[in-house]
């Protein structure tokens, strides 16, 4: 395992986007991240679960074989994640880490190494049970049981005013808990604080896209004080036309700064046949990979989450990177008039983020987790890492214009 | 959220822990008490027994984990089903008592760690005894000084320091770790040693517990990463106490950024109350101790007991001090390089005089707030004022100059105030640089501006007008240079001209001279597609601008007739711009706000407009300006503005915030006052009268010209007010007017309230008017009741005859009144007329038989009215009201028996029952001139000599406690005088 990232982590720092052939290597890096079957297989091996070189029919076999002596269903279609490379969900996830007999801080591992993804969700109680289980070392039906004793659990809730439940606060007052009665009592006593999904990191998200898009916010700064001429990509840099005369924001709008953010500002969505929406350009690429495609900031979820309505773990993660690292340039951008930036910003940038991150109760950035790849490929280039990021994203518009004629 | 149930059982009190008998060394502990509980132990109180039998107090502590199933028994012994986790827990337990033996015996830290006394083994587990001692844990809900706070957390910083320097660090700085004993507020203990780990154990960490208390520990301890976690993992926690208790919250992510910033709006302190570098101070101390990055906190713990130190000094209210002014400054400003050296260079010469001057709009302003932003550093304290009225009001005006234990009295004169606040800044910035900016400066340089610079600061006028000036530094400032144009109108423009746009450009900056504001206001507005170039062209080629030039001759020549020109150019861009009502009624409302301007959220509120986005448009267009939430009209455009209609959305708003004003800010008040005086429309409203009478019962001495000019709206005012409001709003006029001599005006006013109080037909208000006018025949007569001329004599006829009028009506008031206010008040004043009038009778009695026995049934009526008032049947509202009514009849009674009787017991009896009575008066001023004068006089009076020495003592030591403020100097010389005359009579 420390391999694959310290291989990673090398290649972040041997790409430029100035670099004749940084599409292909960008290809080559997405080939390096590790399909859910290969980490699955690594893992097992890694922890001795299973013997040196697995084949498929090998893992999967020994997959069957733990979750039956589990008491728990075989996953479905544990033979396409194989054949077809195919991801798992959480709730397969879960029964995986009973299945395995993990304790919880190789449950917690589990999921961040091999699934890509966070741990616990102190704000589901499904996950708040299987956390308890799996601290309690009780079995999946155990679990099972004690879920069914529990009130229904709600998804869609959205956050008002008043007392909001946080993490941390779960976690820590359910790592405290000894019996199922007592930790049936409280989720039965406090059903009601649940369902609402991430909320330290939603008022973090308000709070950095208020400062970023407010009027003459980081993002109006940023234009004013830059112009923020893309030209180097268009065709009308080659007619030797302002693109501030293309694009002029009329307002700083949600979709207009999001644009900005990602170094898009001066598309036109049109030739890329979409609206309002960067799906097109993020699809079939091959130096995207799949996982980091998967709930990729959007305009959508954006909105959803500045309304406080429900979205994914995985895709609030992402925003919330993705704010807090543009936020973190953007301001020193404004102090210092300077694309370029010193070192020492970088580790600091980098930290800046992890802390937003263990505050909303989400895991560090992980170089092995594709889309955390990108941004912290783009910190590793020392000099310009916003423009890094966005050369990668305008790379992605460029070829799907291309594709499209 | 539900708390855990904590399901351990502590021990019953009462219950003994007898570690001696069974062998071993130690005393029987006694329980008296559950303590608190830890995640690994209960901590009760108890006492033992010395060996003179006296009860000392401790604090036992039983290792009783919570995380393990345990159960205890009848006789108090607990077991745990999981035996080797008990062992382990014991272990820990005994490693910690050492521990903190070892801390407590180390030098320098025996006074502020926990007294382990001893560990003892019974019940199955073990016990430690602890020295007690009074206090209780640091929390919020202690109102403590902030500067208290900080020397408390300065006793944590130099205790950890020590555990530092003994090789170990503490990690877990908490409110619930910090016992702050009662002896003395800086003297902490720590408690809790259990998370102290060995600074150098990087390589043996497996043999530590790493833990941490949400909020207080860093990143690298909540991720456990122990090869990271040093002496700077403490230095956060100290950062983040001292952050929870200035804001009552933990640190999160945001405030640990490098880019974090801390306003001070939402903290536990009031941050005017402190000077101003006491919050850059703790802003900075934050950043150097919340840093996400280990590299940017202090790398080790002296620092921070030297910047706490420093914090604790800066924190300390009962230092006089200068409060820094806000100026707004606009960040890289374009051009102006030889005016700013120019302006820099007077900064560093640390003495003398700068004027600067040029036309309205031209910059001058924005030049000298970003040369004070560059020299911040240089300067200890920065005053920018904004002129008003005159120099001394502006001086003495405490909202723009503050000093922190200074505050215009009421009774102080301006003049007075002015002289006063200079001696005091004159003795407190004598080592210090002080920069005095006056901006907007009108009218001339007499002797107040030499008493102004001879305080020893470095004063810069900022002036529309060329002033003669002798030997000081002038500066004019015209327009930025023709190069320089194009980089300003492109800033607020927000991107470069086009090609195709450079004509018009070119044209436009010919036809305005490079006039700042105005190229200001024109780029914005074509930002905004509000007006075209063209468009601009052609507004501007109608104005007539001259050349604008530095020099002085031209710049009289021309500054007003270019004046005129901007002027014009504003008002032709507010007609293109086609301003909506909401904008007009917002821009016309914040006009009526002096600089420095008003507080965004408070005009929100006042002004209950729909949509406050409003404001940013207006703020976007350039016609409003907005920084850190203040709003302000540029005094140029406020003049395009003054020719404006005020059509009914303006005058609906303008109203509702005068509405809202009632209660508010006098200073806003005041200044909506003024301003709306000018503009009829907003004006003839019950809301603009209904506030000016609240102003006016309230009137500040120095408000004076405004006060007076007021006569001149009280006619209009009988159409627009509430008839008792204006009544007691008048009172006021009247009595100032009066004061100033200016008896023809009052005669005035009162002629109209005549007229007025006709129409009404209402015994209160009639009551009222009698007697306003006994009270103006008063002045008139100036205390000449001995009358000696015709005119002397009707002037007394008329006032008896209206003081008794004003008794009838209000009698009648008293009676007639359906609603219990009307009622209490009328009553009140119907007493306090009917005594006034009997004083004056017993003052100059002279023998008559007749008249004393009248006064005396009069005054024995008046004592059973208010004998029959009970102290539980008067509101609270009115309890001051009643207060003074029974001083009143007290000194009435008093003199009646100093006069007519002589009778030294029942006037003793009547001071020592005024004495009893808590204080009505408003002011110090007021008591020695109500109370302390007449009960002096009645004692010499009586020929208590000794008596009325005391008396006045008295009054003289009040006056010292107002030392240097003149009227109370004044009012001590007549004291003196008083104690002379008492003394040789």
């Amino acid at each position: 395992m420390g391999r694959y990232t310290d291989s990673l982590e090398e290649m972040s720092y041997e790409l430029y986007p100035d670099d004749e052939d940084f599409e292909q290597k960008l290809a080559e890096v997405a080939g390096q991240f590790r399909p859910f079957d290969v980490a699955l297989t690594d893992y097992l091996v890694e922890n001795g679960m299973i013997g040196e070189t697995p084949s498929a029919d090998d893992v999967i076999a020994y997959i069957t074989e733990c979750c039956k002596s589990a008491g728990i269903e075989p996953p479905r279609h544990r033979k396409k994640w194989f054949s077809e490379h195919k991801l798992i969900g959480r709730k397969t996830a879960f029964e995986l880490c009973f299945a395995f007999g993990l304790n919880l801080e190789q449950a917690e591992d589990f999921f961040r190494r091999v699934c890509l993804e966070r741990g616990f969700d102190g704000h589901d109680m499904t996950e708040i049970v299987y956390r308890y289980a799996i601290r309690k070392e009780l079995s999946y039906s155990q679990a099972q049981d004690i879920l069914s004793r529990i009130p229904p659990i709600k998804t869609e809730n959205k956050i008002g005013a008043g007392e909001v439940v946080y993490t941390e606060m779960i976690q820590a007052e359910v790592d405290e808990m000894d019996s199922e009665e007592e930790l049936i009592s409280y989720l039965t006593e406090a059903s009601d604080g649940f369902g609402y999904n991430n909320a330290t990191a939603t008022r973090f998200i308000r709070s950095l896209w208020n400062e970023i898009s407010k009027e003459d916010g980081l993002a109006a700064k940023e234009r004013r004080d830059h112009h923020m001429n893309y030209a180097e990509n268009t065709e009308d840099y080659d007619k030797g036309e302002s693109l501030m005369r293309i694009r002029t924001p009329k307002d700083d709008s949600l979709w207009e700064v999001y644009l900005q953010i990602l170094g898009l500002g001066y598309i036109d969505t049109k030739k890329i046949g979409t609206d309002r929406s960067l799906k097109p350009i993020l699809k079939n690429k091959d130096f995207m990979h799949p996982l980091a495609e998967d709930s990729f900031p959007d305009r959508d979820g954006l909105n959803k989450i500045l309304n406080g309505e429900h979205v994914s773990h995985e895709r609030v993660r992402k925003i919330l990177i993705l704010l807090a690292f543009y936020r973190y340039w953007a301001r020193l951008l404004v102090e210092t008039g300077d694309y370029e930036v010193k070192g020492g910003e970088l580790i600091r940038c980098e930290q800046t983020i992890n802390n937003y991150l263990e505050d909303a109760g989400y895991p560090a950035l992980y170089i092995g987790n594709p889309y955390d790849w990108l941004i912290l490929y783009s910190l590793a280039n020392s000099e310009i890492p916003l423009m890094t990021f966005r050369g990668f994203m305008q790379e992605l518009y460029t070829r799907t214009v291309e594709e499209t004629q | 959220m539900r708390q855990l149930t904590d399901k351990r059982q502590a021990l019953p009190k009462y219950t003994v822990l007898d570690f001696g008998s069974e062998g071993s060394r130690g005393y029987a502990y006694t329980i008296t008490g559950e303590s608190g509980r830890g995640a690994s132990c209960i901590v009760y109180q108890g006492y033992y027994e010395n060996s003179l039998g006296e009860k000392k107090t401790v604090y036992i502590k039983e290792c009783y984990p919570f995380s393990l199933k345990m159960s205890r028994s009848s006789s108090g012994e607990l077991t745990c089903e999981d035996e080797t986790a008990f062992e382990s827990h014991k272990k820990r337990f005994k490693d910690s008592f050492s521990l903190c033996n070892r801390i407590f015996e180390t030098e320098g830290l025996t006074n502020t760690t926990s007294n382990y006394m001893d560990i003892h083994e019974k019940n199955g587990t073990l016990y430690t005894v602890i020295t007690y001692r009074q206090g209780q844990e640091l929390s919020l809900s202690d109102e403590r000084p902030l500067k208290e706070t900080i020397r408390i957390i300065k006793s944590v910083a130099k205790a950890i320091l020590k555990i530092h320097d003994n090789g170990y660090l503490y990690l877990d700085t908490k409110p619930d770790n910090v016992f702050v004993l009662d002896e003395m507020n800086e003297s902490i203990q720590l408690f809790d040693f259990d998370s102290m780990i060995p600074i150098d154990a990087r390589g043996s960490m497996k043999d530590y517990r790493l833990s941490y208390s949400r909020g207080f520990a860093p990143l690298e301890q909540r991720k456990g990463r122990l090869d990271l976690i040093s002496r700077p993992t403490d230095v956060y926690g100290v950062g983040a106490l001292l952050f929870y208790m200035v804001y009552g919250r933990i640190p999160e992510a945001p405030d640990c950024e490098p880019f974090a910033t801390y306003g001070f709006d939402d903290a536990r302190y009031e941050a005017w109350r402190y000077r101003d570098r006491l919050f850059s101070n703790i802003s900075n101390f934050f950043k150097k101790t919340l840093a996400v990055s280990i590299e940017d906190r202090y790398q080790t713990m002296d620092p921070v007991v030297d910047q706490l130190a420093l914090l604790e000094k800066d924190a300390d209210l009962a230092t006089i001090f200068l409060k820094d002014s806000y100026y707004p400054v606009r960040i890289g400003i374009v051009g102006r390089e030889s005016e700013s050296e120019k302006v820099c260079e007077f900064i560093d010469s640390h003495e003398g005089c700068l004027f600067v001057i040029g036309m309205g709009g031209i910059g001058k302003s924005t030049l000298v707030r970003s040369c004070l932003d560059r020299k911040r550093e240089d300067i200890d304290t920065v005053l920018y004022l904004y002129f008003h009225d005159s120099l001394t009001e502006t001086i003495a005006d405490d909202r723009q100059l503050m000093v922190n234990t200074l505050e215009r009295m009421s009774e102080e004169t301006t003049e007075e105030y002015f002289d006063r606040k200079l001696r005091t800044i004159r003795r407190i910035t004598e080592d210090q640089k002080v920069v005095l900016v006056i901006d907007n400066f009108e009218g001339e340089l007499g002797e107040e501006f030499a008493a102004i610079r001879e305080v020893g600061w470095q004063v810069i006028m900022i002036s529309r007008t060329d002033l003669e000036v002798e030997d000081d530094l002038v500066l004019y400032v015209n327009a930025v240079v023709v190069p320089e144009r194009k980089a300003l109108f492109e800033r607020y423009l927000a991107r470069p001209l086009e090609e195709n746009e450079k004509t018009e450009f070119d044209s436009l900056m010919d036809h305005i001279q490079g006039h700042t504001l105005a190229t200001e206001i024109i780029a914005k507005q074509v930002k905004r597609s509000l007006l075209t170039l063209r468009q601009a062209v052609e507004i501007t080629a109608r104005a007539g601008f001259s050349k604008i030039t530095g020099d002085p001759v031209a710049f009289s020549r021309d500054g007003v007739h270019n004046h005129k020109a901007v002027i014009r150019i504003l008002s032709d861009i507010f007609k293109a711009d086609n301003l909506n009502e909401a904008e007009r009624a917002i821009l016309q409302a914040v006009s009526l706000f002096d600089l420095p301007g008003i507080v965004k959220e408070t005009f929100v509120g006042l002004s209950k407009i729909p949509d406050p986005s409003v404001i940013t448009d207006l703020s976007l267009s350039g016609w409003i300006s907005e920084d850190k939430d203040i709003l302000s009209i540029h005094p140029v455009i406020r003049e395009a503005m003054q020719t404006w209609d005020w059509h009914d959305f303006s005058i609906t708003t303008t109203r509702q915030m005068m509405d809202g004003l009632a209660d508010g800010d006098k200073r806003l008040m005041l200044s909506v006052l003024k301003n709306v005086k000018e503009h009829e429309a907003p004006r003839k409203n019950p809301e603009y009268y209904g506030l000016l009478c609240d102003w006016l019962k309230e009137a500040p001495r120095h408000e004076e010209d405004f006060l007076l000019s007021v006569k001149d709206l009280v006619d209009e005012a009988t159409g627009y007010s509430d008839p008792v409001k204006l009544m007691n709003g008048v009172d006021f006029l009247c009595y100032a007017l009066e004061d100033a001599r200016e008896f023809d005006d009052a005669s005035t006013v009162l002629a109209i309230m005549d007229d007025f109080i006709r129409e009404k037909d209402d015994p209160y208000l009639s009551g009222l008017f009698e007697s306003m006018l006994g009270q103006f025949y008063d002045g008139v007569l100036n205390g000449a009741y001995e009358v000696e001329t015709e005119e002397e004599a009707n002037l007394f006829s008329a006032m008896i005859e209206a003081i008794e009028r004003s008794i009838a009506y209000m009698g009648q008031a008293a009676k007639k009144a359906t609603d219990e206010k009307r009622r209490f008040e009328a009553g009140i004043l119907f007493i306090r007329y009917r005594l006034d009038y009997a004083v004056m009778f017993i003052r100059g009695y002279e023998g008559d038989k007749k008249t004393a026995k009248a006064i005396f049934k009069d005054l024995k009526s008046i004592r059973n009215e208010i004998s029959a008032i009970t102290d539980s049947e008067i509101a609270p509202e009115h309890q001051r009201k009643v207060n003074e009514m029974r001083i009143h009849f007290l000194l009435a009674w008093a003199w009646y028996h100093t006069m007519v009787k002589g009778n030294v017991g029942v006037v003793s009896e009547a001071i020592a029952d005024i004495n009893a009575i808590e204080s009505p008066w408003n002011t110090k001023m007021d008591d020695i001139d109500f109370r302390i004068v007449p009960c002096a006089e009645m004692m010499f009076l009586l020929g208590l000599k000794d008596k009325a020495v005391d008396i006045i003592n008295e009054g003289i030591a009040i006056c010292d406690e107002y030392e240097g403020i003149v009227p109370y100097e004044r009012k001590k010389s007549e004291l003196l005088e008083h104690l002379e005359d008492v003394r040789t009579m």
